[in-house]
């Protein structure tokens, strides 16, 4: 459905104006002018004849058949055209008329109505709220954007119209060819999960960008999101990452999208690139979108790629194939800055073999710098830019290559940049330039790009690029992991529990509750016993052997130890005996109401570095696994990472390697490190209980303290939900 | 005629709640039962006379036949009051001793008390003067204060004696239910303090609709009118980052969340999760687009002009004085008091 969308035999378009103003007139004029090849139909009571076309007083009045409208009449007469096309057989409506949800009740009422409309039709809707959709290969431009972008192989859609506005300018202005854009508006029944897989098997679509607020279906994004990053990159802006972005976001589309970090999870775990301005959009587009870097040209390559993976084989040979960065410069201070940029983006600047060196210095001046970043010096001319690529092509011990220039007196710029070209055509690894400056680069800089070589005004950018297309690469040759069988599960019986709880209509889960939950599912607990007495209590610590430690029993008391509630490092009998006293002494004081159990006894825990770990429920992606630093610092620090479940072995250890406290459970000055198997273990294991309890809203283990073999958790608190909003079991 | 009074330590503590529980079971094993609540504290008017608000409720409820005159002889209003400050009033005592005497024939005779133990001491009626003049024996209805329980329920046996006839414990929480069942009770039992019942707190009988909930904040309704119905079992503010409030939001079923006009992501918040009533502090409106979406989930929202703390304190004070009126909290009094009152030990105490 989505083709008819895209590739329309006829178009009416209802609420044709002859009036300059009128949007019905600047989507009839675009549709002209862009050269739309199919019938084109405008529709207006009023009017015989709009831009030398005949018009039609109404849908009815058109006899042969339509494949698709775009409307563009007022809120209330939408309906009633929706209607017509159904009884006439249009397939798809492109609805561009605003004044629906986003303005209150009244209009919420008559987009329910065109839902039902469309529902009981069988009809497709794009919009309403949208700009439009273009589709440069066969002159479809139906939009009130100022012109149409050349054909090319980007395709966009766009939550926001005027943000594609402003894509589609960039793109007329930079030469920038399009495939497709779509502006999503109020998504009412095709929606970014549409297009996404659209674009994923449409063979004139080599990049996929977007720009979302949300995404209406987190499971079934991150399921096409998966399998459309294997095939070719797809770069998304998300908005909304931040407390007041999400709010101004909320606001515009009335709805509340992910959370930030489970978005962050999300492009993690399907490969999407994630640019952050739209300025990183576009420098991100200008790379993937080079000729040199196109990694598919037609299905049949798409289809062949699939075999050669399996086959083992490197899909795409203009894809960095690793971090290994090569630096050429004829400018000092630009080198170092890059370099700085390549450490800080963790790309590996490595030296040439000594040959290759050798070479270089007897064509270079002496004191040029022949390791990386390579400084031809300043007064370099095009021959000693292409003595220098000849040279260093030769060698393979890099993945990619920057090439920067700052425009002296004596640099031929424009000839450097078509020794560039020349030269790109001799080498499988991929060539970014940075032509630094404006008046004397800004040619060159635009010639290149025509022949398929990204470049940049700074090296900086040119930098973050290729450490984003090291990733994709990474990305698109990783193997997908099946789920582990987890052994120790005993899942009826923590389903008894769970339904125990339910029951009792509880919603925080603490304590012994929760450990014997957890359990169940195989984490280990220090072993405890209750005590209602000083004398149980020293009889308990002797028999699971002192050290001990005690903690008030109380499903009131959340933070026992500021209240006095937890005695540590209990070594007699003696010893538990008073604690019991005090501990039950300082509750009764200060929570002189509260239902006291009793005091927990529980084996002391010696050693070990603490982690935290636990489950939290996102609104679009579901259950989340987390996994963080422990301690006292955990709120300055934040040292955490987050998955969105199921989470396989390889995501674990990734969530582990993220955090800045890997270094630390790897062991530091001589230590031992620490067992990180059985932090994974833990991890998968949460990641099962969250997909096995969709019930679970939350669920903290803190701490986790793990040893040079094996782990152990301290204390766990668990919050269900009765509202089935998790799923169901 | 068994009179029976309903007498609780401190207001608020469930009297209604018992006295509508025990009419329902007495009435349904066909004793023939009445019902008068010698002393109001609530006024209602009804055409031009004063009456008690739970008298009121309990006559229509169980389609009593007696007049309100009877079932409700006297109410404190703030006019009845000066006269009695003024010894302008005639004799209230006499006026309901006729009231009981009216009900001579029924098999039991369920008299409402009110406020705490000395409530109606200003006319001579305190809990303890009342009970012993009319000779009524003593149902005690406990708000559960942990073990000051103990201490409340033994005192009162000794002041009232043999008058005594036992006592339901209310709004115990879930976690201290087992130890209440299984240490308390059977403590207090040996005491000879007879246990006819033990009550859970109660989520819908501490319910508030929306309607009353808007009445007493003085709100404006933006949308949603045919929801205000609703009933309101918790109340929370919105006023922290979006993702806490929804794993604050979740854990709180059929709740009203109170939050600036200006939060629109809290607002949103909360309509994702079982929420009843948005309360916007501030007396603006909301954005259109969440008022869509309210309508689209049927949550009303409500403009009230005060700030957010205003709005709270106003909400608190209310708190743990609802009263029981609306039909489903009813159904659901009558639920309870079906799998949790000893009916049979109540009449073998009567004996």
């Amino acid at each position: 459905m989505v083709d008819h969308l895209f590739k329309p035999g006829s178009i009416a378009v209802i609420g044709a104006s002859r009036e300059e103003k009128k949007v019905g007139h600047a989507v009839l004029k675009n549709l002209l002018l862009a050269g739309y090849k199919g019938k084109l139909y405008p529709v207006n009571p009023k009017a015989q004849e709009i831009l030398g076309i005949r018009t039609y007083s109404s849908l009815k009045e058109i006899i042969s058949p339509i494949d698709q409208i775009v409307v563009a009449v007022p809120p209330p007469l939408v309906v009633e055209t929706l209607k017509n096309a159904v009884e006439v057989g249009v397939k798809t409506a492109v609805i561009i008329t605003a004044g629906f949800r986003e303005t209150g009740p009244e209009g919420l009422r008559l987009e329910e109505e065109l839902k039902d409309i469309a529902r009981k039709g069988n009809i497709r809707i794009l919009g309403p709220n949208c700009l439009g959709i273009i589709n440069t290969a066969i002159g479809l431009n139906a939009t009130f954007a100022a012109g149409t972008p050349p054909q090319g192989k980007l395709s966009f859609f766009s939550q926001s119209g005027a943000l594609g506005i402003a894509i589609l300018d960039w793109a007329i202005g930079n030469n920038i060819g399009i495939s497709k854009f779509i502006s999503l508006g109020n998504k009412i029944d095709l929606t970014e999960l549409d297009f996404l897989e659209y674009f994923m098997n449409d063979p004139e679509t080599e990049v996929i960008l977007g720009y979302i607020e949300d995404v209406v279906d987190g499971r079934r994004f991150l399921e096409i999101a998966k399998r459309a990053t294997k095939i070719k990159p797809v770069i998304l802006i998300k908005s909304g990452g931040t407390e007041h972005g999400a709010r101004a976001a909320s606001s515009h589309t009335g709805a509340l999208a992910g959370s930030e970090i489970a978005f962050e999870a999300a492009f993690k775990q399907t490969g999407v690139i994630r640019a952050k301005t739209i300025q990183e959009l576009f420098d991100l587009a200008l790379f993937f979108s080079s000729k040199g870097h196109r990694p598919f040209e037609t299905q049949e390559k798409i289809n062949s790629y699939y075999k050669r993976e399996f086959e083992g084989q490197s899909p795409s040979k203009r894809l960095p194939e690793g971090n290994r960065l090569l630096i050429i410069t004829n400018a000092g201070g630009p080198g170092i800055l890059a370099a700085d940029a390549a450490e800080r983006e963790g790309m590996d600047l490595p030296l040439l073999k000594k040959e290759s060196i050798e070479e270089l210095k007897k064509g270079l001046p002496g004191n040029a710098s022949l390791y990386n970043p390579i400084d031809i010096i300043g007064d370099a001319d095009s021959k000693r830019y292409r003595f220098v690529l000849e040279k260093v092509l030769m060698d393979e011990g890099f993945d990619a290559l920057l090439v920067i220039l700052t425009p002296q007196a004596m640099t031929d710029v424009k000839e450097v940049a078509e020794i560039i070209v020349e030269k790109a055509k001799e080498t499988s690894k991929p060539i970014i330039t940075s032509l630094m400056g404006e008046a004397k680069t800004k040619e060159a800089s635009l010639m290149l790009r025509q022949e398929g070589i990204p470049s940049y005004t700074y090296p900086e950018v040119a930098i973050s690029v290729i450490r984003k297309a090291v990733d994709f690469y990474k990305w698109k040759n990783l193997h997908t992991e099946e789920p582990e069988e987890l052994q120790g599960i005993l899942k009826n019986k923590a389903e008894e529990f769970m339904n125990s709880f339910i029951k009792d209509k509880r919603t925080d889960i603490t304590e012994a509750d929760a450990m014997d939950f957890l359990s169940l599912y195989g984490f280990r607990f220090p072993r405890r016993s209750l005590a209602k007495t000083a004398e149980e209590a020293g009889t308990i610590a002797q028999s699971i052997g002192f050290p001990v430690v005690m903690k008030i029993s109380s499903p009131e008391i959340l933070h026992k130890t500021e209240v006095g509630g937890v005695k540590l490092n209990i070594n007699s009998r003696e010893e538990a005996h008073e604690a019991f006293l005090e501990i039950t002494s300082n509750v009764k004081r200060l929570f002189p109401h509260a239902y006291i159990k009793g005091v927990m006894v529980y084996e002391m825990i010696k050693g070990g570095k603490e982690l935290i770990m636990g489950i939290t429920f996102d609104r679009t992606f579901g259950h989340m696994v987390m996994v963080g630093l422990g301690g006292i610092y955990v709120e300055v620090l934040k040292d955490v990472s987050f998955r969105i479940v199921p989470v396989s072995r390889r995501d674990a250890f990734d969530m582990l390697e993220e955090l800045r406290a890997f270094r630390l459970l790897k062991g530091v000055r001589g230590e031992r490190p620490a067992d990180i198997e059985a932090i994974i273990d833990q991890i998968l294991r949460l990641s099962r209980l969250a997909m096995d309890f969709p019930e679970i809203m939350e669920l903290d283990i803190n701490p986790l303290v793990v040893f040079e073999k094996g782990a152990i958790c301290l204390d766990a608190r668990i919050i269900i939900s009765h509202l089935n909003e998790g799923g169901n079991r | 005629m068994k009179k029976i009074f309903i007498l609780s330590v401190q207001p608020f503590a469930g009297k209604t709640f018992l006295t509508i529980g025990l009419l329902n079971k007495l009435i349904e094993k066909g004793y023939s039962t009445g019902y008068i609540k010698p002393l109001g504290l609530t006024p209602q008017l009804i055409g031009n006379s004063v009456y008690d608000t739970d008298a009121v409720l309990i006559k229509e409820l169980f389609k009593l036949k007696e007049p309100l005159d009877i079932i409700s002889p006297f109410v404190i209003t703030y006019e009845t009051m000066n006269y009695l400050l003024q010894g302008k009033l005639g004799d209230i005592k006499e006026k309901i001793k006729d009231s009981i005497a009216m009900m001579k024939d029924k098999d039991f005779l369920i008299i409402g008390g009110a406020g705490n133990l000395f409530t109606g001491a200003i006319l001579g009626m305190d809990a303890f003067s009342f009970v012993k003049e009319t000779g009524s024996k003593v149902m005690v209805v406990e708000n559960f204060s942990g073990d000051s329980t103990i201490d409340n329920l033994i005192g009162l046996k000794k002041l009232i004696d043999k008058n005594f006839l036992g006592a339901v414990i209310n709004r115990i929480p879930q976690e201290a239910f087992k130890y209440v069942k299984e240490n308390l009770k059977s403590f207090l039992e040996q005491q000879g303090i007879g246990i006819f019942g033990l009550f859970k707190k109660d989520d819908i009988l501490e319910s508030i609709t929306v309607r009353d909930l808007v009445a007493l904040l003085g709100g404006r309704v933006l949308c949603c009118e045919d929801r205000l119905d609703e009933l309101v079992e918790h109340f929370t503010v919105g006023a922290m980052d979006v993702d806490s409030a929804l794993k604050y939001f979740r854990r709180i079923p059929n709740k009203a969340v109170i939050t600036g006009a200006h939060r629109s992501d809290i607002q949103l918040a909360a309509m994702e999760t079982s929420t009843k009533v948005i309360i916007l502090t501030g007396g603006t409106s909301a954005n259109d687009v969440v008022i869509a979406k309210a309508i689209s989930k049927g949550i009303p929202l409500v403009s009230v002009e005060q700030d957010t703390f205003t709005t709270v304190d106003r909400i608190e004070f209310m708190l743990g004085k609802v009263r029981i009126k609306e039909p489903r909290k009813i159904e659901r009094l009558k639920e309870i008091f079906e799998g949790s009152f000893n009916i049979e030990g109540f009449l073998e105490a009567l004996r």
